[in-house]
């Protein structure tokens, strides 16, 4: 029976004047539709599939690690290409934040920190505040607020603090240490979706204002 | 007519399970091509399934416009390309002159590439307050990059002040390269506040 249903379709579609195919249908819509799943051992070639110039109203394509081609829906998949998300530390020491283990994966993931702000604890962003030099009234100290790679733990770690320095909000005619609140806006890219490490560079400036840094291989 | 006509001759059918084989006579799917198939117009995938949500390690899928015949269907493996479409990149600069990195040219071509700055670090000794009146200058810290002669650059310094020449630092920045090819670099948008310190963009970008 399917024999004379596949035959007899076919056959059809070839006696028809638009000469189209169909597998699995007698009514094809496509020069060749296939009703049900396609295997292909090599390549695909897709001459003029059109332009997609709409962000909206489309999905990714990408093929799976068993090789099915599928629709990316950032909805469903556990990780975007890109991800954000704000870290929000309460009650920090006067010091800020030392060390702290996010858990993220290094082999799986590349973290930046591209902004952040803070304030007097639980007071939101209000309240006014300055980092004070431990060493010197005159010292206006360094930021450091970045995330690192830990070999040990294989894991992301934050790190956002002042060199040498306290916390500290005007309190009855002083400068007092307070705790703080801390705000770190992290993105989190996926590793081998579309983002890569490029290996590091180190830059000599040789005592000079201004200098050429190496283009990494390829760029 | 004559191309269907050939590529029937080519078809073998699997009738106990009404699957189609092209170039093999075993099909695993209801088409089977043991080949390559090029597409001239459109390719309609209608019920095409999602990831799954445990789901990891599946690449990007692209078209080729370099290929032959034009339009292949690869995956996008980032760990073989040299230039991703996202590139991390951890800078450190030593023996800076004073405080002042004035402008160091990155060499990123900026007609294809955007880039930004994060992960910022000072490390060393700390620039000195100024006095002033009544009250110390700390100056104005600036971290950026720049278009310049048509590459990237990377200022960082405290524009006001400097560091005593007896004192050294070090900077350490990470550099995201994004390739022009999937990111935007849209024109300045120039807002002028009249002296407010609030107000409202003076144009959208079209994003939609």
């Amino acid at each position: 029976m399917k024999k004379i249903y596949i035959f007899t379709a076919i056959f059809a579609s070839i006696i028809s004047t638009n000469a189209q195919v169909g597998i699995n249908t007698t009514t094809p819509s496509s020069t060749l539709e296939v009703v049900g799943d396609v295997k292909l051992d090599d390549a695909l070639y897709l001459e003029n599939p059109g332009e997609n110039t709409n962000i909206r109203g489309s999905k990714f394509l990408v093929r799976s690690a068993t090789n099915n081609l599928n629709r990316y829906d950032i909805d469903i998949s556990k990780y975007g290409p890109i991800n954000y998300a704000e870290f929000k530390f309460e009650s920090l020491s006067a010091f800020g934040l030392l060390d702290y283990d996010t858990k993220i994966s290094t082999e799986d993931y590349l973290v930046s920190v591209q902004g952040y702000s803070c304030g007097i604890a639980g007071a939101g962003r209000t309240g006014s505040i300055m980092p004070h030099s431990l060493i010197s009234n005159d010292n206006i100290e360094g930021y450091q607020i970045y995330a690192y790679a830990n070999p040990i733990t294989n894991t992301w770690f934050l790190r956002a603090y002042v060199n040498n320095s306290e916390w500290q909000k005007y309190s009855s005619g002083t400068y007092i240490n307070t705790s703080i609140d801390m705000w770190l806006n992290i993105i989190i890219y996926r590793k081998g979706f579309i983002t890569k490490a490029v290996n590091d560079i180190t830059v000599d400036m040789g005592n000079s204002p201004t200098g050429v840094a190496p283009l990494p291989t390829g760029f | 007519m004559k191309k269907i006509i050939l590529i029937i001759l080519f078809v073998s059918w699997n009738f106990a399970i009404s699957q189609v084989g092209i170039g093999i006579t075993t099909p695993e799917a209801d088409l089977h091509v043991g080949g390559s198939m090029l597409t001239q117009t459109d390719f309609k995938l209608e019920n095409l399934s999602t990831v799954s949500a445990t789901e990891e390690d599946f690449q990007l899928v692209t078209r080729l416009t370099t290929s032959n015949p034009i339009g292949k269907i690869a995956t996008l493996d980032v760990d073989a390309l040299k230039v991703a479409p996202v590139n991390i990149i951890n800078y450190t600069f030593n023996n800076v002159y004073l405080d002042n990195l004035d402008d160091v040219d990155l060499q990123y071509d900026e007609t294809k590439y955007v880039v930004g700055v994060a992960n910022f670090r000072q490390v060393g000794d700390a620039i000195k307050k100024v006095p002033g009146g009544d009250n110390f200058s700390i100056g104005h810290f600036v971290v950026r990059t720049f278009k310049s002669g048509g590459t990237w650059h990377l200022e960082i310094s405290n524009k006001e002040l400097d560091l005593d020449p007896t004192d050294s630092l070090t900077y350490h920045v990470t550099l995201l390269v994004y390739d022009k090819k999937y990111f935007k670099d849209l024109p300045t948008i120039v807002s002028s506040l009249g002296g407010s310190n609030t107000g409202v963009a003076s144009s959208v970008p079209i994003l939609e």
